[in-house]
């Protein structure tokens, strides 16, 4: 078990960096109330990672809490070279020593951005992978 | 949390060591229960405050000042921000386990298996052979 946080009141926020599963009682305190921004884990594109979900979870997770912005975190390069590799022995290839690395270039964060943009085109917030250093103005 | 030493390097000290760690207060943690057990086991350095009285120093390291939150606590305080904390799993579905042995005959070596594993111990627990599975 470990803690992903919530704070804000005008507009709230609901931080979870780290996750496997939103237990029930953890997803009805996050639905009482409207969330602005919703920061989630999102460590690989296509599928979820022992310790973290992946890039559709992390979509699915946002579609049930309906939240207006949708920041994603944690993400490895992986995301993106994972979805271009057809078969499991090249994404072991190509994919794992880019894993260890835990970054990725501006063009594929680019490239996933767009993708994303792509399969959330008819829900209600924005989606995007987070940044180093962004900024996000929020009243508290 | 493995690199929770380092996060000390955040709340800086200057050539008066001491000076300084008496006007900075010590970077606060805030974690569960669980986690705060885990901290002390790992790190026992980091939790154990120094007793003076007993001639015991104040390291030339900045302080941790660990904050335990409790599932069902309402809220707790940072910088005047009221947070909540949202308890949620983030655990493997699948446990990498080192060798097991489970009598003076016999070991187990289970390579990545399912963690629903509880049936497959007590069948392992009942052989007394060399055992080896991976799933």
């Amino acid at each position: 078990m470990c803690y992903g946080y919530d704070f804000g009141v005008a507009e709230r926020v609901v931080y979870i960096s780290d996750v496997t599963e939103i237990p029930d009682a953890t997803m009805e305190k996050i639905r009482a109330r409207p969330v602005h921004v919703l920061v989630l884990d999102s460590l690989l594109w296509d599928r979820d990672a022992a310790t973290h979900i992946g890039c559709l979870t992390a979509v699915k997770i946002a579609r049930e809490i309906q939240p207006k912005h949708v920041l994603l975190t944690g993400a490895v390069a992986l995301a993106y070279l994972g979805s271009a590799c057809d078969t499991h022995a090249q994404r072991e290839r190509w994919c794992l020593p880019v894993c260890s690395g835990m970054s990725h270039s501006q063009g594929d964060h680019d490239e996933v951005n767009a993708k994303l943009r792509e399969i959330t085109k008819d829900d209600p917030f924005d989606v995007a992978f987070a940044f180093d250093g962004q900024r996000i103005p929020i009243r508290l | 949390m493995l690199g929770l030493d380092d996060v000390r390097e955040i709340s800086a000290w200057g050539k008066n060591w001491r000076q300084t760690m008496e006007t900075q207060p010590a970077l606060p943690v805030h974690l569960s229960p669980a986690c705060m057990r885990h901290v002390e086991r790992v790190f026992p350095y980091l939790c154990t405050k120094p007793d003076e009285s007993k001639g015991e120093v104040v390291r030339m390291v900045s302080q941790l000042n660990f904050n335990v939150v409790r599932e069902d606590a309402p809220s707790f305080s940072v910088g005047g921000l009221e947070i909540s904390a949202l308890p949620v799993l983030s655990r493997p579905k699948t446990l990498p386990a080192s060798p097991q042995v489970l009598d003076r005959r016999s070991i187990a070596t289970r390579s990545f298996t399912v963690r629903t594993a509880c049936a497959t111990d007590t069948t392992l627990a009942s052989r007394s052979a060399w055992c080896t599975s991976q799933t």
